[in-house]
């Protein structure tokens, strides 16, 4: 009973052609990598080797950041902003993130898509806002507390240190959130309820089982809080910077201001930041490397919720705190200020206009093509961030080539460089001869998918890694090679995942302004870059609309998605598929 | 044409070796179990008989073709295996049509052949009723019957099989023992089934190969392994028989601490090596100790201790401390009641007694 | 100065030939100062690319539209930011290779010298040189740079917050107006650097010590001062921008100026099209229009001093009734960045 076609020969295929496919897949994934992410650190690292006046070999540069006292002070304050925003974050994000996994709270759903939308939102417009709310004169939350007798001075200045820890502590809280969350509920019920039948309390069950099973996460949202609270770069320049207060990004952005731009001193201005958040992950993974000990259900069951009883409500009011600062506050001012037509002379009726909606659709060139800008940018970079992400995962994960884990490495390297870095290694790599892409789409999608990347490929890994290699194996057993099997059987199945990374990617692409702060010109802005720029103009009223814009169009793109993805995955996965949903769109 | 030949063929990563050097036959049509603990090697065989991992050394034949070698190795997609998982392995996002005529497609049959094929396959295992069906609405079993027919439908040389019914719970899988039993009758191909579960080998395969820690220990038909194992492994893994080890003195004598005991030989040692004496639990006789002339009884005698009795309904399992670190295990009537730490006899009746070389010692 | 007309077109025509030999580019028509022929091949261009950090965003866009309708059919692409920034932006691009600007507008002297020293100027003599102020006619007597700007530093302030100003720049060393001042930088403002200098000259580095104490909140460009007078956020802006707070005093915004009785401090504002310009006579039409009529119009309704002698400044104001004082040119380049230094030691 010999099978038909081409199978009944049974030759042995020449080596050749099987590795024709594979070697054209690693090929195209190295060379990608090579001019994404080697080619612009490269050049930092040769920069900053080297004198900005001579040109000629130096370590002049690296010498002077210990000696340089002006470059000493930002990164101390760099270090302290870190800290304060990790603990912070750590603080109320992991609880938030209890209350919401795991217990009866009222509101559940609410709390967790404002966070989303705190996630959703640009640090540096959440700072705007709250410069509307707490500058020290003008601040409307002053201008109220002032009425209060008594009460003379400023009760907030957020142009302060305290006043950027806030802000960029409550826009960090989602990072923590969402990773402990989602661990949080993994966390098989049983372990908790064992806990609870031998007599303990909610909150010492918390303690006791559920906090430690989920430390690991825990410390990854510390870690990664802190990281962003070292690389954030809107944040401080628009609160630090009045307050004379440097940190390194804000340090980094004025070598750039001067000409000749210290393009050299600021390469090596670069380096501690760089080994600080290096650091940071090689200790998160070795921390992470444990992770087995958290048990993960695999089908998806009712969860049991902790009873929070008479405490219900207070713990919704405790978890509403940061969505409310994050959020509700910030969003209301923005749009407040943007329906006004002055805003210095407050709320009023008749202060009340649609005409800078109006200028900055209609009327202003600038922010109509900054918006199409935004949107072409991010969705084709969150697309290349996806295709080579699950190119690399997929020749990571099934070996394909020996060597194989360097370009994973490669592709999870940029989460450990700083925006501004990045910036200034596309820069130094990509403004010159003989790759010239100063001003073009091109530099600037190139640099949103090397920052993201990393995400895509943690995000690409953990998709794959659900989808058994058995699964795999039978297509090929019955006659179908590598490349077939990829598109018949991985592809289809790793989709419904694949466009959750895709959104996972976008969202904070079309968010991103550090490492594109140095890339822009008139041509490419996007709406970060115009929105940043536009407050060296002054018009707030007009930034707040443009704020409001953007926000409404990400929500929109991301509503889109979601209901896009639910079409195509739909009925045909049956259970299964439910899992990898919640898994994937979490 | 679908014979497959197993010459020495060894897998090793670096030091760590899990096959070493395994010769075997299966002979065209047969059903060969592949039997024995976890990791003794019995999935890597079926790894590198599908072509998914290339050999340390050996050579793996189908017919008179060589498909896998330490240097040269036939790609998973041309070698006509199919394989059945543990865990089906059905593609959630294809119906039970598509999914076995996955196969199908890749070899371009013209409409008609395919349908005809897809339909057969269907019949075989019983599922035609559920074509459209998508897998998350079946159940473990039906998926499971999914992967076979999808299996069977390319009509393949060689059909593997690894611990197909492990997932499914215990009424299910005395079914689907016989059920791929028959299917495997009705389609006549060269099948190789890895399990851990000796009744289901002994039920389904022409042959049985018992594996342990990347060594052979024996090939035959069931009855042949059972009833005559070829070493005290073999012997312990099938029918968990008790194994009591001593020094060979003489032929079908064995010397265990004080006591001397005879059986069946079929060691091949010589005096003063260490041996095997095998018996089943079943054929074990307890009384109590003390009272009655301890002598010559017609058969071995051995005193001990109880160490713990479990009372199975149906017989009564006694475990039994012989002293040297050996116990032994039988399984008596319900009536025969006993306390534990109570002193009894054993006695092993001389025919139903093996002395078994020991499974060759393995150099790590 | 005496010279004619014809005398400086040809020197400038000498100029700009030998100016196109040094550069290895053509002479082209450009050379010629003939509107119709210049208006004809700078259409051929389509289009030109300014970078501006003279005027704030309504200006500028009013110039932009002016040149447009005077001259349809060709683009204007406007880069707008803080004069410090386009110029860096130009540099970094003129390093690259890759020159995509063509007329250069900021309010920052150093600018034009830095950038004469590495010829990257085109030498040009725009049309109207003779209504120009006579002051500001020939601001480089090579022709590499000619005045786009008059930019005047004054104190301005919130109406609703005082209605005694401080009416000098040592009476905002007063102790009633600490922490309520707010200024521009010098590092980003070519306006606010030269009122460092200017004020450095008249009063030594004690004022910047003293100003310094006073905590005052330092944004980027001086038109921070506005936004932050509007916002209620400080009562008195600094180094700030003379007309830019008419312009906002005109549309009702609770703000006005004072011209301080010790000088307001006026800043020449230069243009200048680039040597590697690639759309040369597009730029040089732009030139032109600087002179033009059109152009001081727009600025006098905005308040701005106007270039031309026949074009009179809104409400009555001129040169005359405005105490004003420039920096001399000599040292200039070193007196700003020293400047800028003492700022970030005393001020920052």
């Amino acid at each position: 009973m010999e099978g038909t076609g081409p199978i009944a020969a049974g030759r042995t295929v020449p080596r050749r052609r099987i590795r024709l496919t594979r070697g054209l897949v690693v090929a195209l994934a190295a060379l990608a990598l090579l001019l994404l992410v080697v080619h612009p650190l490269g050049w930092i690292i040769f920069n900053s080797l080297h004198d900005d006046d001579t040109g000629a070999w130096s370590v002049a540069n690296y010498t002077a950041l210990i000696t340089n006292r002006s470059l000493i002070a930002p990164m101390v304050n760099s270090l302290l902003l870190g800290f304060a925003v990790a603990i912070l974050s750590v603080m109320f994000g992991v609880p938030i993130a209890w209350l919401v996994a795991r217990t009866d709270m009222p509101g559940r759903k609410l709390v967790g898509v404002l966070v989303l939308a705190a996630f959703v939102t640009p640090s540096f417009i959440g700072a705007t806002a709250w410069i509307l709310l707490a500058a020290p004169n003008s601040g409307w939350l002053n201008v109220l507390a002032r009425r209060l007798p008594g009460m003379g001075h400023a009760l907030f200045d957020i142009y302060s240190m305290p006043g950027a820890i806030f802000v960029s502590a409550i826009y960090t809280v989602p990072y923590t959130f969402t990773i402990v969350a989602s661990v949080l509920e993994e966390i098989a019920v049983e372990l908790e309820d064992a806990a609870t039948t031998l007599g303990a309390r909610t909150l010492r069950t918390m303690w006791s089982i559920s906090l430690p099973l989920a430390m690991p996460s825990v410390i990854a949202g510390f870690i990664l809080s802190f990281v962003q609270g070292v690389t954030l770069f809107g944040v401080p320049a628009f609160l630090l910077v009045p307050a004379g207060i440097p940190v390194v990004t804000t340090r980094l952005a004025e070598f750039y201001q001067l000409f000749p731009p210290g393009l050299f001193a600021s390469a090596a201005y670069c380096m501690p930041l760089l080994l600080v958040t290096a650091a940071m992950f090689s200790v998160r993974k070795r921390i992470l490397g444990r992770r087995q000990f958290v048990t993960i259900g695999g089908k998806a069951r009712a969860k049991r919720l902790i009873k929070l009883h008479r405490w219900r409500w207070p713990a919704f009011a405790a978890a509403m705190i940061v969505p409310m600062l994050a959020v509700v506050m910030p969003y209301v001012v923005l749009l407040l200020v943007s329906l006004s037509r002055s805003w210095g002379r407050g709320v009023s009726l008749d202060n009340l206009t649609w005409h800078w909606y109006w200028w900055a659709l209609f009327s202003s060139g600038d922010t109509v093509r900054a918006m199409r800008n935004s949107l072409g940018y991010s969705a084709a970079a969150a697309t290349a961030c996806v295709i080579l992400g699950t190119a690399v995962v997929y020749i990571v994960e099934r070996r394909l080539v020996w060597g194989g884990r360097i370009l994973g490495a490669l592709a999870s390297a940029p989460i450990i460089i700083p925006g501004v870095v990045l910036s200034v290694g596309y820069f130094a790599a990509y403004t010159h001869a003989p790759l010239n892409l100063y001003g073009t789409p091109a530099i600037m999608v190139a640099a949103f998918t090397a920052t993201f990347l990393p995400i895509a490929y943690a995000h690409g890994g953990s998709i794959l890694k659900g989808i058994g290699l058995e699964l795999e194996h039978a297509a090929r057993s019955l006659g179908a090679g590598e490349g077939r099997t990829f598109l018949a059987i991985t592809a289809p199945l790793m989709q419904s995942g694949l466009i959750a990374g895709w959104l996972l990617v976008f969202i904070p692409i079309i968010r991103e302004l550090s490492v594109v702060i140095f890339l822009i010109t008139p041509q490419t802005n996007v709406m970060t870059t115009l929105i940043y720029n536009a407050k060296d103009g002054g018009a707030y009223e007009a930034l707040c609309a443009m704020s409001v814009l953007l926000l409404l169009t990400t929500l929109i793109v991301i509503v889109l998605v979601r209901l896009l993805s639910q079409r195509l995955v739909g009925r045909r996965l049956g259970g299964w598929s439910r899992t990898a949903l919640l898994e994937g769109v979490a | 044409m679908s014979r497959v030949r197993v010459a020495d063929l060894r897998l090793s990563y670096g030091t760590h070796h899990v096959l070493r050097g395994i010769d075997l036959v299966v002979e065209e049509g047969a059903l060969l179990a592949l039997l024995g603990p976890s990791g003794c090697g019995k999935s890597t065989m079926l790894q590198l008989l599908a072509g998914f991992q290339q050999p340390s050394g050996g050579e793996i034949w189908v017919g008179d073709q060589m498909l896998s070698s330490a240097r040269a190795m036939v790609p998973p997609e041309h070698r006509g295996i199919s394989l059945v998982f543990q865990n089906y392995a059905v593609w959630p996002h294809k119906t039970v049509g598509q999914n076995v005529a996955f196969g199908l497609q890749i070899r371009r049959l013209p409409k008609m052949e395919l349908r005809r094929r897809l339909t057969h396959a269907l019949r075989t295992v019983r599922l035609d009723h559920l074509v459209d069906r998508y897998p998350g609405e079946l159940s473990g079993g039906q998926q499971q019957r999914v992967a076979l027919a999808r299996a069977l439908a390319v009509e393949p040389r060689v059909l593997l099989l690894d611990e197909p019914l492990s997932n499914l719970d215990a009424n299910l899988r005395e079914e689907m023992r016989f059920e791929i039993r028959r299917v495997h009758d009705t389609s006549g191909i060269t099948t190789v089934y890895v399990t851990h579960d000796q009744s289901e080998a002994m039920v389904t395969a022409d042959q049985v190969a018992v594996l342990n820690r990347g060594v052979l220990q024996q090939v035959a038909p069931p009855e042949q392994i059972f009833e005559f194992p070829a070493n005290d492994f073999v012997a312990a893994f099938i029918g968990g028989s008790n194994i009591l080890h001593g020094v060979h003195a003489g032929a079908g004598v064995v010397r265990i601490g004080e006591a001397v005991l005879r059986g069946a030989d079929y060691s091949h040692a010589s005096p003063g090596e260490t041996v095997a004496l095998s018996i089943r639990p079943s054929r074990l006789g307890v009384t109590a100790a003390g009272g009655g002339p301890a002598g010559q009884a017609d058969g071995n005698l051995l005193r001990g201790r109880v160490v713990r009795s479990a009372y199975l309904g149906e017989q009564r399992d006694v475990l039994i401390d012989i002293g040297g670190d050996q116990t032994v295990r039988a399984l008596v009537p319900p009536s025969q009641r006993f306390a534990p730490d109570e002193a009894v006899l054993v006695s092993l009746p001389i025919a139903d007694c093996q002395v078994l070389p020991l499974s060759a010692a393995i150099q790590d | 100065m005496g010279l004619s007309r014809r005398t400086l077109l040809q020197g400038g025509t000498a100029i700009a030939a030998s100016a196109a030999i040094h550069t290895g580019r053509p002479a082209r028509a450009a050379a010629s100062n003939d509107s119709d022929a210049l208006y004809a091949a700078a259409k051929r261009e389509g289009t030109f690319s300014l970078y501006t950090g003279a005027y704030e965003q309504a200006t500028t866009e009013l110039l932009r539209d002016a040149f447009k309708a005077k001259y349809p059919g060709i683009e204007v692409e406007v880069l707008r930011q803080a004069s410090q920034t386009v110029y860096t932006r130009l540099r970094l691009e003129m390093q690259n290779g890759d020159p995509h600007c063509d007329v250069l507008s900021t309010t920052n002297l150093v600018h034009y010298l830095d950038l004469k020293k590495v010829n990257a100027l085109a030498s040009y003599v725009p049309a109207d040189n003779d209504k120009v102020v006579q002051a500001f006619r020939s601001l480089d007597p090579d022709n590499t740079f000619q005045i786009a700007a008059l930019s005047l530093t004054s104190i301005n302030y919130a109406t609703r917050a005082t209605n005694a100003p401080p009416q000098s720049w040592t009476a905002l060393l007063d102790d009633k107006w600490h922490g309520k001042i707010t200024t521009g930088s010098p590092a980003f403002s070519g306006d606010v650097a030269s009122w460092v200098v200017a004020i450095r000259h008249k009063y030594g580095d004690d004022f910047l010590r003293r100003f310094g104490q006073q905590s005052p909140k330092v944004g980027t460009s001086n038109v921070d001062t506005v936004t932050d007078l509007l916002a209620g956020e400080r009562a008195v802006g600094s180094g700030a921008p003379f007309s830019y707070t008419l312009v906002q005093k005109a549309a009702g915004n609770p703000i006005d100026v004072v011209t301080p009785t010790d000088d307001t401090i006026l800043n020449a504002g230069p243009a200048a099209v680039l040597a590697k310009a690639p759309h040369p006579n597009a730029a040089r039409l732009y030139m032109n229009f600087i002179n033009s009529i059109e152009y001081s119009q727009i600025l006098s309704k905005n308040f701005w001093p106007t270039l031309r002698t026949d074009v009179p400044w809104a409400e009555g104001r001129s040169f005359a009734t405005v105490k004003w004082y420039r920096n001399p040119i000599e040292n200039l380049s070193a007196e700003v960045a020293e400047g800028i230094a003492k700022w970030k030691e005393l001020v920052r």
